[in-house]
């Protein structure tokens, strides 16, 4: 028999105070900008003498995933899983830049080294000596859903019985003029985040419970109807979607229930589902719903994720 | 478990040619097809790769489309590799199929022709978005006679397509889906000839992998898809099997950034929990179609773990990537349709230009064709920087 997925620990550094409870959230001010990190300090997590060769989003992933781990008990996870739209982009942007200025010549290599996407969960395995397996999923908005999507794969197939779950995005300022002129923020700040969740087969001292997750190009309210179906869901309390919060507009006028928007506290970028991921995992854990939805759309794709509380099972 | 997934069909597009009769008689032949570089515009003309021989201009035409339609060459490649593949599976238009493609590079080609222009003014605005992995495939997903439910893209560096081609069969297995196309492709760009380049692992001549005088990789591009389904679903339409995915194993060698361990541990791993999965010792597997970069640094490590394997009992090994060059993302992709071709042409590719032992090894890699062989099982590695290691084991339809 498939195998459930809980969520044992999840933890953020973003746009709200780092490590948080929604308990504190407080909705971003900054309209159409670009809204700064909250970065903790990094010496409890990050020798500084290694700190000092990392960009941003290395630092904020090691370090919300060590959180999240202590915070699940776990020192070591089987599997390390990593979504990301842009990866490591100030170091793309760094070594790009040199060598379009300066020519093909006398680069440095160690922001090269630095910028392939992977190098997000490939350093997390490296600081923690994980040697089990490692992905890393980068379809755009979609990126955190694949990484998702192949954690509950791993728990259920029993190749794994605990996953590292980890979502980052960085948005220098020198970039963000250029992504804000494509509309892609829809009038929403901007911000950067890295999230992670250590999903676990064991119910035990969980939070919640990821019941499953679609994703699909096509028939969106036939695709929802068919998660629900498929896990035996006729009602769920809420959903939590980047959409807008209104049921009769937006794209999911196809769903009755009440509405919560999430970006008001973490801003936009890329892999933005997982903080509504973790604002599912926060509501269920201060008991304000049982039952919840995560829907997100982009570009004609949805996604549609359940979570549930551990009483309701 | 063993035997679930069928390939029934395949598409590949590489220096080698278009399509699976131009690579298997390319290879046959012994054709090395890396040369300088005629497409991409670099400085370091004088670093070989393996390059497609079509411009821009040609891949557009081959692939039907307009081009005032801004598309990376990634995409063009993978649209010309994930159409034929359909096609040879002979998939009913409209059947509905899951994409996973591995790219790293993504739609760098446009970015580096344009990124300064971007801050000086709107003119290449459209242009931007294409930079991102997701916008590299979206095109190939909507070049498809199949209906493309579901896209993802996977980038763990040089092992991406092998990862994509593996999370493409978790999912069957799951039956989230009927038919999955899975592989990756990956079009050369100044960024990353420069990378490597400033790393300097990359040889001014042709490669030599696994030789003791090897010097270092070269870069090389192209794309490859294969169709994946379930043995029920597959034998339910009468569909030609070309071969099982008969195994997958991914682990990170958690080493270093860039290096392989020394122990190759990463690589020991992956190969093990492949074989594991096939429910196949050792011995059953008959070719390794190895990773065989070139450089100092992957064939001694790559080349300890086969021996950790494999023992004195090593099977026939040989990097083809001394026929393509490194297509990096696209690289696992590329070989997993090279293995589908020697399974089902009973032969194994040399390793072009291996002349010396490495007094570090403890094999030689096949030096030339060996033609008429049964391959039963061969097991293909790919591995990627941050120490994304990965193999997968292709085996023979008649078993």
């Amino acid at each position: 028999m498939k195998r459930k997925a809980y969520i044992a620990s999840a933890a953020h550094i973003s746009a709200q105070k780092p490590f948080c409870g929604i308990e504190v959230f407080v909705p971003l001010a900054w309209e159409g900008a670009l809204v700064p990190c909250q970065d903790p300090d990094f010496r409890p997590f990050i020798p500084p003498m290694a700190a000092r060769r990392m960009s941003s989003i290395l630092k904020r992933s090691i370090a919300v995933s060590k959180y999240a781990l202590e915070k699940a008990g776990i020192s070591c996870p089987e599997a390390i899983v990593g979504g990301t739209g842009l990866g490591c982009v100030t170091d793309t942007e760094a070594f790009l830049r040199k060598m379009l200025e300066d020519g093909e010549y006398m680069l440095n290599p160690s922001r090269f080294i630095c910028s392939t996407p992977n190098t997000i969960g490939s350093q997390i395995a490296i600081s923690l000596g994980c040697r089990g397996f490692n992905s890393t999923h980068v379809n755009d908005r979609f990126a955190f859903e694949g990484a998702l999507m192949e954690s509950l794969l791993l728990l259920g197939n029993g190749e794994a019985e605990n996953v590292l779950l980890c979502a980052a995005d960085q948005m220098p300022e020198v970039l963000h003029s250029l992504v804000d002129r494509q509309g892609l923020w829809k009038g929403r700040p901007a911000s950067e985040a890295a999230l992670s969740f250590v999903l676990s087969s064991a119910r035990e001292n969980a939070v919640c419970e990821v019941i499953d997750v679609v994703q699909t190009r096509s028939n969106p309210s036939q695709e929802l109807s068919r998660l629900l179906s498929a896990n035996s869901i006729d009602e769920i309390d809420i959903c939590v979607t980047s959409d807008l919060p209104s049921g009769k507009t937006g794209n999911f006028s196809f769903i009755p229930q009440e509405k919560m928007t999430y970006k008001q506290y973490c801003g936009d970028f890329f892999t933005a589902s997982a903080f509504g991921l973790f604002v599912c995992s926060e509501l269920i854990r201060t008991g304000k719903a049982k039952k919840i939805l995560l829907a997100e759309e982009s570009r004609g794709t949805y996604s549609f994720t359940l979570i549930g509380g551990l009483c309701t099972n | 478990m063993a035997l679930d997934i069928a390939i029934t069909g395949a598409g590949i597009i590489s220096a080698l040619g278009l399509g699976l009769e131009k690579t298997r008689q390319n290879l046959l032949a012994g054709n090395c097809a890396i040369n300088s570089p005629k497409h991409l515009e670099t400085a370091h003309s004088d670093l070989p790769c393996g390059e497609v021989d079509l411009s821009d201009v040609q891949l557009y035409e081959m692939c039907g489309k307009d081009s005032s339609l801004p598309l990376s060459r990634s995409s063009l490649l993978g649209i010309l590799a994930a159409r034929q593949a359909e096609e040879d599976a002979a998939l009913e238009k409209g059947t509905r199929v899951a994409l996973i493609s591995g790219t790293t590079v993504g739609g760098m080609d446009i970015t580096e022709r344009h990124f300064l222009d971007y801050f000086k003014g709107n003119e290449f605005d459209s242009l931007i978005p294409l930079h991102l992995d997701g916008s590299a495939t979206d095109p190939i997903a909507d070049s498809l006679k199949s209906n493309v439910v579901f896209t993802d893209v996977i980038s763990t560096a040089c092992s991406a397509a092998a990862n994509a081609i593996a999370f493409g069969a978790e999912l069957l297995l799951e039956g989230k889906f009927d038919v999955v196309i899975a592989g990756g492709t990956e079009c050369l760009t100044r960024y990353h000839l420069n990378g490597f380049n400033s790393l300097m692992i990359l040889d001014n001549e042709p490669c030599r992998p696994f030789d003791a005088s090897r010097k270092g990789l070269n870069l090389g591009e192209g794309a490859g898809f294969i169709v994946l389904e379930r043995k029920s679903h597959a034998l339910g339409r009468r569909a030609r099997v070309r071969a099982w995915l008969s195994g997958w194993g991914n682990s990170c060698d958690a080493f270093h950034q860039t290096a392989s361990s020394p122990d190759g541990e990463g690589a020991y791993l992956a190969m093990s929990k492949a074989l594991r999965m096939a429910s196949l010792r050792p011995e059953d597997i008959d070719y390794v179609n190895a990773h065989g970069t070139g450089t100092q640094n992957n064939d001694l490590s790559e080349g300890v773990a086969l021996t950790r394997i494999f023992g004195k009992k090593m099977p026939y090994v040989s990097s083809t990537k001394s026929f393509t060059g490194h297509a990096t993302s696209a690289a696992a992709a590329l070989e997993a349709v090279i293995s589908l071709i020697c399974i089902e042409n009973s032969f194994v590719p040399a390793n072009l230009r291996f002349m010396e032992k490495d007094p570090g090894l403890d094999f030689c890699p096949v030096a030339s064709n060996i033609e008429n062989v049964k391959l039963n099982h061969v097991l293909s590695n790919s591995f990627g920087f941050g120490g994304n290691d990965s193999s997968l084991i292709f085996s023979s339809p008649e078993l």
